[in-house]
């Protein structure tokens, strides 16, 4: 469980996220709800230790420092070094947690041979995308965060990637942000969203309530 | 911090920086090895005519190495008084310095003039790397930034020190080869000097620690100047003017302790040779280098920390 205690966070003066306490349930899958610029990134970065704020955030009672080897977030731009190619990549950031062998595997349910031998400079928006689900699987992170995932990716690939996402919320605590609800509406166990600058929980147990996101941004934003 | 440095290593191997500055080193040494094989013939040319000369004249050339040269410099240049030996003296020292007795350190000599460079440049590009690529904000989430930034440094002085061994590996046996080939030009037999007569300074291996401690410095201001301005260039520039354009400012100059330490560390038999310093010592040279270590370390860890992981 992800438990966030009188969070907030500005920029000088600008407030970006009110003051907000929330829960983020273990092995579920969790949706941030929240138009562009309303801080959902930030949020992110914040959840991460990655940007100053106030108030404290727990990761099963501990510390960002003390879980940080077990978290991953896949940013909406997926940087790699582009220089290398998608498997030296995969042999780096892998963190030496598979052998070349079993990333092989791994990468060949997403990407096929010659791409993964391909520098990244060539790669598509798509493919990016696709080289950091691989990494998914190969670090296996307990908690794992996904900026506008499906984003760029083909329609079979985010039928593949719904399924997937749902297999490893079995392992894994996963925070999923985007605008293409219709990905997320089969999926998602709770919604949260930022309402007046404030990080609230909308909606548990959201795939059987029969709600669509599209609705609840709808009447946020209203 | 294990994990970290094997990718570090990995990014360096992969993206074949360490080959590249490999094989500009390797370059550079060559530059060395090539002038001074080039010293070596054009003496002998000089040394070969003044031997016809001596012949023609029925001059006695035994007699006149046996006495020593003169050199007087004067407003329109100068005059050798006693050309024959002069010229054997120098022909003697440069083909010494080709030989395998000596050629290591020349090549470790060279370190002065080169290392500010190629591991400035090796710094550089470490430090701005994940920057440039924007893998930063990726890494940071698995990673505390201190140890990043510790990792990325050790990484530096781990890979240098591989780059100056193969470096000077792969110069040495073209060295030989010069060398060898030069045998076949010049009678060197007939200049050779015993070792003793070219006393050492000091040890082979405290001349390779001082040219590794100089890699070691620039390596660490490079990644500093990386962290800094974010880019490779304005680093490298700065580097480069200082090393090469800027004159040496003195006592409490960087460049004067490294002389300093040069001038009684190395021996300057070949073609490479280091301004003298000026109105140092042994305590202020050391504590001047420590400082610019102390000082670099401790600015690129507290800018890389503060610095957010998505500025690009």
């Amino acid at each position: 469980m992800i438990q966030v205690k009188n969070f907030s966070k500005s920029y000088s003066n600008q407030i970006i996220i009110k003051e907000s306490n929330f829960e983020i349930k273990s092995q579920r899958i969790s949706f941030l709800m929240g138009p562009n610029g309303a801080g959902k990134t930030t949020t992110i970065k914040c959840l991460m230790g990655m940007e100053n704020y106030l108030g404290e955030i727990f990761f099963d009672g501990k510390k960002i420092d003390q879980v940080r080897d077990r978290c991953l977030v896949i940013w909406d731009d997926c940087p790699f070094y582009t220089n290398l190619s998608g498997f030296q990549n995969l042999l780096i950031f892998g963190e030496g947690k598979k052998s070349k062998n079993e990333i092989k595997e791994i990468a060949s349910k997403y990407l096929d041979y010659h791409t993964i031998k391909n520098k990244v400079k060539t790669y598509s928006y798509g493919q990016k995308k696709k080289l950091a689900l691989v990494l998914v699987e190969i670090l296996e992170p307990k908690y794992l965060i996904m900026d506008e995932i499906s984003n760029g990716l083909d329609f079979d690939m985010i039928r593949n990637l719904q399924k997937s996402i749902k297999s490893w919320s079995n392992s894994m605590t996963i925070i999923l942000t985007g605008h293409q609800f219709s990905f997320y509406n089969e999926i998602i166990d709770d919604v949260f969203v930022i309402r007046d600058k404030e990080i609230v929980l909308l909606q548990e147990n959201f795939s059987n309530s029969g709600i669509m996101l599209e609705d609840i941004y709808d009447e946020e934003n209203s | 911090m294990k994990k970290i440095l094997e990718q570090e290593l990995r990014y360096g191997i992969n993206s074949k920086i360490y080959f590249i500055l490999v094989m500009f080193l390797c370059g550079l040494f060559g530059v060395i090895l090539f002038l001074n094989y080039s010293s070596v013939t054009e003496l002998y040319q000089e040394y070969e005519g003044l031997i016809n000369y001596y012949e023609k004249n029925n001059l006695n050339i035994e007699e006149e190495l046996n006495n020593e040269y003169i050199v007087e410099t004067s407003e329109n240049g100068g005059t050798i008084i006693n050309p024959i030996v002069y010229y054997n003296d120098a022909l003697s020292k440069y083909i010494y310095a080709a030989s395998s007795e000596y050629r290591l350190s020349q090549l470790l000599e060279s370190s002065v003039l080169y290392f500010p460079i190629v591991f400035g440049l090796l710094g550089l590009v470490i430090s701005t790397n994940d920057y440039k690529y924007r893998t930063i904000k990726l890494r940071t989430v698995r990673i505390n930034k201190n140890r990043l930034g510790l990792a990325k440094q050790i990484s530096i002085a781990i890979s240098s020190f591989i780059i100056i061994v193969v470096s000077l590996l792969f110069a040495y046996i073209v060295g030989e080869i010069m060398y060898q080939y030069l045998a076949g030009k010049i009678p060197i037999k007939d200049f050779l000097i015993e070792t003793d007569t070219f006393g050492d300074r000091s040890s082979i291996f405290l001349k390779f620690f001082f040219a590794y401690i100089i890699a070691l410095l620039f390596a660490e201001i490079g990644y500093t100047f990386g962290i800094l301005f974010k880019n490779m260039y304005v680093g490298i520039i700065i580097i480069f003017v200082y090393t090469f354009i800027i004159p040496n400012l003195g006592v409490y100059d960087l460049k004067n302790t490294i002389f300093y330490f040069a001038n009684q560390i190395f021996d300057f038999y070949g073609v490479i040779s280091a301004d003298v310093s000026e109105n140092t010592g042994f305590i202020s040279s050391f504590f001047i280098i420590l400082l610019t270590f102390i000082l670099s370390f401790v600015v690129n860890n507290i800018v890389f920390k503060k610095r957010s992981s998505f500025e690009s």
